[in-house]
């Protein structure tokens, strides 16, 4: 169609929509663009140190309640596999709060940050890939979280159970 | 059972917990600390055995590697002539849950259940099928009866004494009905009073038919049992046979374990 619009107005220079805003907003869309991956790579990272210092804590809280229910009969794998289950279901949860937060209220607030920003976009719109942004990201996230309480559960299969009682 | 019968008795009953050459290394340490080592020891079904020594002796290790909560790094510690060194985690905690009852110095419960939840836990867990978890429910009503909890049974665990907590301790270990009780200092953060409930419990226990070992620092709880150890350095260095327990003869027991423990260097 610009090739088109060329041939009729040849004093006027025509480039097609995608390349003009290429050319004017480029700074903004890679910026953006950059910011994306980077939040991308960065968001499961960010998620297993979270879930593993978390996680951390709970377990030292949890110690003597930890090592009761190991006296009374509670398997190490029975304990642990409540540990991951019940990080599996916080980071599902946490996920799932994030997915409809940026599905709703983070588009306008990207926008707003954006605008004030003084960037020259008065207003976003995202257009996010429904399998990624919907399946494969939160799948990450939650892989992430998984994967930190595996690293931090795993040595308690091994440990003596009488160091949780605290005496 | 007159005191000199149960004695004989015990003496004459198949071995219930055995140990060879048992050792325990925390190699986590820097150098490597041996905690215990070179343990041999037997205790017969329904005896009683209380292991005496200073602390860092190495009492509460040889314990928990004896119950099952720990594993050896050296020698063998077998339960009713089942040997627990070589079980995995599922068969470890199946013991632990079926043939052991452990009672430790601070009463450990779970803060959301109430006092009879608490007992029941072990028993629910080890009951499969409606019927079985009633007589486990029946079981553990008898046990709270017996050692005057039942009054206490809907109170939550903060609502109740020292003393309760560890006869609901015994009564939790008892839920069951394992063939040895493991005591780690249970009378360790409790009063005199509640020293004495605690311990006419567990010889009430004993008195039962229960094998029982208990670790402890105080000679008028030792002298409860028919038998005392002594550790020191993680060697088990002497042994005393005092038969069946007596109430009409504790003061003089005691005195007996005392001057005993002086000579250890206690």
């Amino acid at each position: 169609m610009a090739a088109e619009y060329g041939e009729r107005y040849p004093d006027a220079s025509v480039i097609p929509m995608r390349e003009y805003v290429q050319q004017t907003m480029s700074y903004a869309t890679d910026a953006l663009r950059g910011a994306a991956v980077l939040s991308a790579v960065f968001g499961p990272g960010v998620a297993l140190l979270n879930t593993s210092l978390f996680l951390r804590l709970v377990l030292s809280r949890d110690r003597g309640k930890t090592g009761l229910l190991s006296a009374v009969g509670f398997s190490s794998g029975e304990i642990v596999g409540q540990v991951r289950l019940k990080v599996l279901v916080a980071a599902a949860a946490g996920t799932a709060m994030g997915v409809v937060f940026a599905g709703t209220a983070g588009e306008s607030l990207v926008g707003l940050l954006v605008a004030s920003a003084g960037l020259g976009i008065g207003e976003l719109a995202f257009i996010p890939d429904p399998l990624i942004a919907y399946g494969v990201y939160p799948l990450a996230l939650m892989g992430a979280g998984l994967l930190g309480a595996l690293l931090l559960t795993a040595p308690l299969r091994r440990a003596d159970k009488s160091a949780w009682l605290g005496r | 059972m007159t005191g000199a019968t149960t004695a004989q008795a015990v003496t004459q009953a198949p071995t219930a917990l055995e140990c060879r050459d048992l050792a325990k290394t925390y190699y986590s340490t820097d150098p490597p600390s041996e905690v215990v080592s070179g343990i041999d020891l037997a205790v017969r079904r329904g005896g009683f055995l209380a292991v005496m020594g200073a602390s860092g002796s190495g009492k509460s290790t040889l314990l928990y590697n004896l119950s099952g909560m720990d594993r050896p790094t050296g020698g063998r510690a077998l339960l009713e002539g089942r040997d627990l060194t070589s079980l995995g985690d599922r068969e470890m905690s199946r013991v632990r849950l079926t043939r052991v009852g452990l009672v430790f110095q601070q009463a450990s419960f779970l803060r959301t259940l109430n006092v009879r939840d608490n007992i029941l836990l072990p028993a629910l867990k080890a009951a499969s099928g409606k019927r079985q978890a009633a007589e486990a429910a029946a079981r553990g009503d008898g046990l709270m009866e017996r050692f005057g909890i039942a009054h206490v049974g809907r109170h939550g665990i903060t609502q109740v004494s020292g003393g309760q907590l560890q006869r609901a301790s015994i009564c939790r270990s008892l839920a069951c009905e394992p063939s040895v009780l493991f005591a780690d200092e249970p009378t360790g953060a409790l009063n005199s009073s509640m020293t004495k409930e605690v311990m006419d419990a567990l010889t009430d226990v004993h008195a039962g038919g229960a094998t029982i070992v208990m670790v402890t620092h105080d000679p008028a709880c030792a002298a409860r049992a028919d038998r005392v150890v002594f550790l020191r350095d993680g060697r088990l260095v002497d042994s005393r046979e005092f038969g069946a327990w007596n109430e009409e003869e504790a003061g003089r027991r005691e005195d007996d374990l005392i001057t005993w423990l002086r000579e250890q260097g206690l």
